[in-house]
């Protein structure tokens, strides 16, 4: 029983092959199924306008992923350029719809747009973005004219959208001035050619304005544009493109923002405590002022410290032992580890029974001051660090 | 035949397979541009990020692959884990930094041990280390390393060196400045390394000279009424607690962000110190 491709354009599937008699035969048959087999491999370009600027149909239907690298360069040169990385996915619907999922450097869904493809135009059909503040909820885009480019003809219409900073409305408005065949790493390559405005939404007057320019590569897709503002450019640079299979490996990486608090791994009795808000909107002590901290001030939480301390539980070791916990938004503390450092800040084991004991003590501090944001009370992590040299504390920090 | 069959077949295989293998785009960066992109994506980390989330730390982590002698970096990896408790992990990051530029670093460091962990022995190491690197006496976090080793020495209650190294940079800054532009929490610290060396009217003069600059320090009106107690003039100490009290309860005391300062006042410490005179 033997395999061979059932079509010349498809790779994947294969159907069962009878041989016939005779060699000659047989090697023709089997060079000429090479042939096909190569020919089938090679992916044509869509005669589509839009879409032969895009990777190939069944990889636009597999969809991938795009990583780009965002550059802000200051004209001001006391000013320093960044970068930022970020990372669309991209997934072709059906013949004429396709989303484009935009996320962060952690992989953070932060907001995904919907395009319909009408004959030469593409058309933002929606576009959602992704609360930093409430991980759950979605903000719509507010879309006057929502057709993005014109590939082949002119485009009349300008792309507006409306959006909201801070308590004032201000409208984004982009002209496509011009597209122009190219070339890009020897590919064929559309660039569009747009000014750009921002402007208030109750008086029209603009506030920020400049032009662009975006390219599309064939077998590529977008692949990045440069912006000049006022004072300022602006720079999208295509890095790295990769599979959906490849990108959620990358995106399932287990690492967690700095200090991560484990519930799992705590050492309180956490059958009480509970989180007012999502787990990633958990603030630290610092973020408010003044910071979360013991409602009865420092030198009240010393002196509960010190009157409750027996001396015999320290024994003779040095080092710095750290509980980090968790108070909620009402003050509640939660959610403790303790992690114990020599006093040349290499992790340590403390005795068990100084952990126990300094640990009893913290759960008699029941009254903590949360942090607030913006006149919300939020979850924050905490900590306190005993300096021990010697079986004495010689500090509690911070 | 047999064998031509099965190496063709083979063939087939194998390109039938190995068609599905797209290549994917990757840029390849020059070594140049990649110098250039390593401390831009650690600034372009916080644009819009929190310190310390992962998209933050994924951005250091892209920098250190495009160049890992940048300092700057391993420095930033460390930042949010001096503010949270992780000590090895900052231990580990600022040494990284350190190694690569001492100059920049070192001091800042020092500040850090001195201020978070109070482990005043490793800052003055550090400032000391920063001093030679640069060939001056230099400043961390706009913080003199002279002023930030006498507060050292005061904690390791080494007074005359404390008030050795404050005087040090007080008096620079009033030869180069003038005196208004000396921080007045030196001379705090200034005055409470004289009290401790119980030259008290040179303290009570120091944290006058600091009132002069900032005139409703509660600190300083605490402290003189300590010293006007050990005294027995207890009138006076009185007044001055008052004004203590009064700006304390405004908010005019010595304090950090993040840390507790050495010798941090409370108010209750204030209203103690009353009630031990009302008791006299």
């Amino acid at each position: 029983m033997l395999m061979i491709p059932k079509t010349v354009s498809s790779c994947n599937t294969f159907r069962i092959f009878q041989p016939t008699n005779g060699s000659s035969n047989l090697k023709k048959l089997i060079t000429a199924m090479l042939l096909i087999q190569i020919l089938g491999c090679e992916q044509q370009p869509s005669n589509h306008p839009v879409f032969k600027y895009y990777p190939p149909e069944d990889v636009f239907e597999d969809g991938y992923v795009s990583k780009y690298y965002y550059h802000y360069y200051p004209d001001n040169p006391d000013r320093r350029a960044g970068t930022e990385i970020g990372y669309t996915k991209y997934v072709k619907l059906d013949d004429t719809h396709y989303t484009a999922e935009n996320y962060n450097a952690g992989f953070d869904l932060v907001s995904n747009r919907y395009y319909v493809v009408e004959g030469d135009s593409i058309v933002l059909e929606k576009g959602l973005g992704i609360s930093s503040r409430n991980v759950t909820d979605t903000t719509a885009m507010n879309l006057l004219d929502n057709t993005i480019s014109v590939w082949e003809s002119e485009k009349r219409n300008p792309y507006r959208v409306q959006y909201t900073f801070g308590d004032e409305e201000y409208i984004f408005t982009e002209h496509q001035v011009a597209v122009v065949d190219t070339v890009f790493n020897d590919k064929p390559a559309k660039a569009f050619y747009a000014d750009w405005n921002y402007s208030k939404a109750d008086s029209d007057s603009v506030v920020n304005e400049g032009s662009s320019t975006s390219y599309y590569v064939q077998g590529l897709g977008f692949f990045g544009s440069e912006s000049k503002g006022p004072d300022y450019a602006r720079h999208i640079e295509l890095v790295e493109q990769m599979s959906i299979e490849e990108f959620e490996m990358r995106a399932d990486h287990g690492e967690h923002r700095v200090a991560w608090i484990n519930p799992t791994k705590a050492i309180s009795d956490d059958s009480d405590f509970n989180l007012c808000g999502h787990e990633r909107r958990i603030a630290d002590y610092y973020n408010s002022t003044p910071d979360g901290r013991y409602i009865h001030s420092k030198r009240a939480m010393l002196d509960t410290i010190y009157s409750n301390l027996d001396r015999s539980k320290l024994f003779d070791q040095s080092g710095r032992l750290v509980f980090r916990f968790v108070v909620n938004c009402e003050g509640k503390p939660g959610r403790f580890i303790a992690k114990g450092y020599d006093l040349d800040y290499e992790p340590m084991e403390f005795n068990s029974q100084t952990v126990d004991h300094l640990f009893g003590i913290l759960q008699k501090l029941n009254e903590w001051r949360p942090v607030v944001l913006r006149g919300e009370a939020r979850d924050a992590y905490f900590y306190i660090t005993f300096n021990i040299e010697n079986g004495e504390i010689t500090d509690i920090l911070p | 035949m047999v064998k031509s069959l099965i190496f063709f077949l083979s063939a087939i295989l194998i390109l039938g397979s190995s068609c599905n293998q797209r290549e994917w785009y990757k840029k390849e960066l020059s070594e140049e541009v990649k110098k250039q992109y390593a401390p831009q994506l650690r600034r372009g980390g916080f644009y819009s990020n929190y310190q310390g989330s992962v998209a933050e730390q994924m951005h250091h982590k892209e920098a250190l692959k495009m160049d890992s002698t940048d300092a700057g970096t391993w420095r930033e990896l460390g930042t949010a884990r001096v503010k949270r408790g992780i000590l090895d992990e900052m231990n580990y990051f600022y040494g990284e930094a350190v190694k690569r530029n001492p100059e920049k670093w070192a001091g800042f460091r020092g500040y850090l041990y001195l201020y978070f962990y109070r482990d005043f022995e490793r800052a003055i190491a550090d400032f000391n280390l920063g001093d030679e690197a640069n060939g001056q006496i230099d400043y961390s976090q706009g913080q003199s390393h002279d002023y930030m080793r006498g507060i050292c020495y005061y904690g390791l209650q080494e007074y005359e060196a404390s008030l050795d190294y404050l005087n040090r940079y007080i008096n620079e800054v009033i030869e180069e400045e003038g005196e208004s532009w000396v921080d007045v929490y030196a001379m705090l610290y200034k005055g409470l390394s004289l009290m401790q060396l119980n030259r008290l009217d040179e303290a009570v003069a120091e944290f006058d000279r600091a009132l002069k600059y900032y005139p409703k320090l509660s600190d300083c009106y605490y402290h003189k009424a300590r010293i006007y107690i050990a005294r027995g003039q207890y009138n006076l100490a009185l007044d001055e607690l008052d004004q203590a009290e009064e700006f304390f309860k405004k908010g005019y005391f010595h304090q950090r962000p993040y840390v507790e300062v050495l010798e941090q006042i409370y108010l209750q410490d204030i209203q103690e110190l009353r009630k031990v005179v009302s008791t006299i």
